[in-house]
């Protein structure tokens, strides 16, 4: 607790050891200073570091749909890599604006002592289920289902994060009114920690995208499309503790 | 405050005075005792994260639970449930609120970022009941959290998320300011009518697949 100075009375022996038990006292006290110590309100903000040690944003703002099909982007099985595309603004062709956050530095996860992990808040919007025809109609429930993902990148090599997956199929008929078209946000949120990247080599993640596959029932007979629209992603690499 | 330069000056070739050494200590001492304030530190002193304990600021719980999707369907399926492995949650055929996930924490005085993300699944026969989830804290559902109009006479599907049938992932959050000590955060779910059927569902027709609970506490 802070200290209180011993006075030297008046008339007492000045020694080298009087003065040192008090030096020893003071230099005791700057080395464990205390809560007691530090005046209310002194701290602010800017006397505390960021806890988000690194963060990576992608942000499609696409004012078209971009489609995807079950020929190109066949869903290829639970915590598989291969086949999904990434979303972007150019869908199948995969080579528009992409729903794909880089850090400027990878995280390394395996530095548990200073990452807790990344948090990832990813959305998209899901417009519609269609078949593949020239005009194409859109399609009904059980007609597939667009499936949805969060992969993250180590040493170049991207991998599906399993419990991330997610689907959405299209909207039954309502009487009297067609098909409709499904309109839905599609959100994912995950906490990406050192347990999940294990085995890779190394753990420094470098990126975080949201990818799409189609799901076609195999009794089906033509492909299936799905039509997705804007959408953002947000990963931040936390210092943060377990609770 | 900042610390002051010394009242009193030893000189050479003079007598040391106890009282000014005194005097020049306790000024030094009166800074320690509660006054150490922002003047006190270096600019950029602390900005390195790693001048805090880890979890100084935020700490983070998050349990999961995976289930295998089922593979694409072309009708209802018959029984849900015998086609996805894994934990998958389905909803039971009450009107209660049961529980999907929970997580027990023991945290301070704080306000928690609860964010539940799961997978909504059809069921058997989707044209009938809906179904709601909602967040749930210590025993009491937040009613800003609850999916779906929760009555009747606002919204022609009637309570919750149900007759298009359509599978679709969800994601529930809210901040909430707790008291330190223990606590239970769960996801929940419950059964509700439909404006065609109102009579209690006979069968639990939704299923909860992929799901992930984070529960963030923020300092």
């Amino acid at each position: 607790m802070p200290q209180d100075w011993n006075r030297i009375n008046e008339g007492a022996a000045l020694t080298a050891a009087s003065l040192n038990t008090r030096f020893s006292a003071t230099v005791g006290e700057l080395n464990a200073l205390e809560e007691l110590t530090v005046a209310p309100y002194a701290l602010h903000r800017e006397h505390l570091p960021s806890t988000a040690l690194a963060t990576a944003t992608a942000t499609i703002g696409s004012a078209t749909n971009h489609t995807y099909d079950s020929t190109s982007e066949p869903y290829p099985g639970y915590g598989l890599a291969a086949s999904w595309k990434v979303i972007n603004t150019n869908g199948s062709l995969g080579t528009g604006t992409a729903l794909l956050a880089t850090f400027s530095t990878a995280v390394d996860l395996a530095d548990t002592a200073r990452f807790g992990g990344i948090l990832v808040l990813a959305n998209v919007h899901f417009i519609l289920m269609e078949d593949a025809n020239a005009a194409p109609t859109i399609l009904g429930v059980y007609n597939g289902s667009c499936m949805f993902a969060l992969q993250y990148q180590i040493s170049g090599t991207w991998y599906t994060l399993a419990r991330t997956e997610r689907y959405a199929s299209a909207a039954s008929t309502l009487a009297g009114t067609g098909q409709l078209a499904v309109f839905k946000d599609i959100p994912i949120r995950t906490y990406l920690v050192y347990a999940d990247v294990q085995g890779k080599g190394n753990e420094q993640v470098q990126a975080i995208r949201m990818v799409v596959s189609l799901n076609k029932p195999a009794a089906l007979a033509g492909p299936i499309r799905a039509r997705l629209r804007q959408g953002n992603l947000t990963a931040i690499a936390l210092r943060a503790g377990t609770l | 405050m900042a610390w002051k330069y010394p009242k009193y000056n030893n000189t050479d070739g003079e007598p040391i005075d106890a009282e000014a050494i005194n005097v020049n200590f306790e000024a030094f001492i009166r800074e320690t005792q509660g006054n150490l304030n922002e003047h006190n530190w270096a600019s950029g002193a602390f900005t390195d994260a790693e001048d805090y304990e880890i979890g100084a600021c935020l700490r983070i719980d998050h349990s999961y639970d995976e289930v295998t999707p089922m593979a694409a369907q072309t009708a209802a399926p018959a029984n849900i449930a015998a086609i996805v492995s894994g934990t998958a949650y389905q909803t039971i055929a009450v009107y209660d609120w049961d529980v999907v996930d929970s997580t027990q924490i023991i945290c301070d005085t704080a306000l928690l970022w609860v964010i539940a993300s799961f997978q909504h699944s059809v069921s058997n026969d989707f044209t009938r009941y809906g179904v709601q989830y909602g967040l749930r804290l210590d025993g009491v559902v937040i009613a800003e959290t609850v999916t779906g109009s929760g009555g009747r006479n606002t919204d022609p599907n009637g309570e919750g998320l149900d007759g298009d049938g359509t599978n679709m992932p969800l994601v529930l959050d809210a901040i909430l300011p707790v008291l330190s000590g223990p606590h239970t955060i769960e996801l929940v779910a419950r059964m509700c009518t439909s404006a065609t059927i109102a009579l209690p569902p006979t069968a639990a027709y939704w299923m909860v697949c992929n799901r992930e609970l984070i529960v963030v506490e923020m300092h």
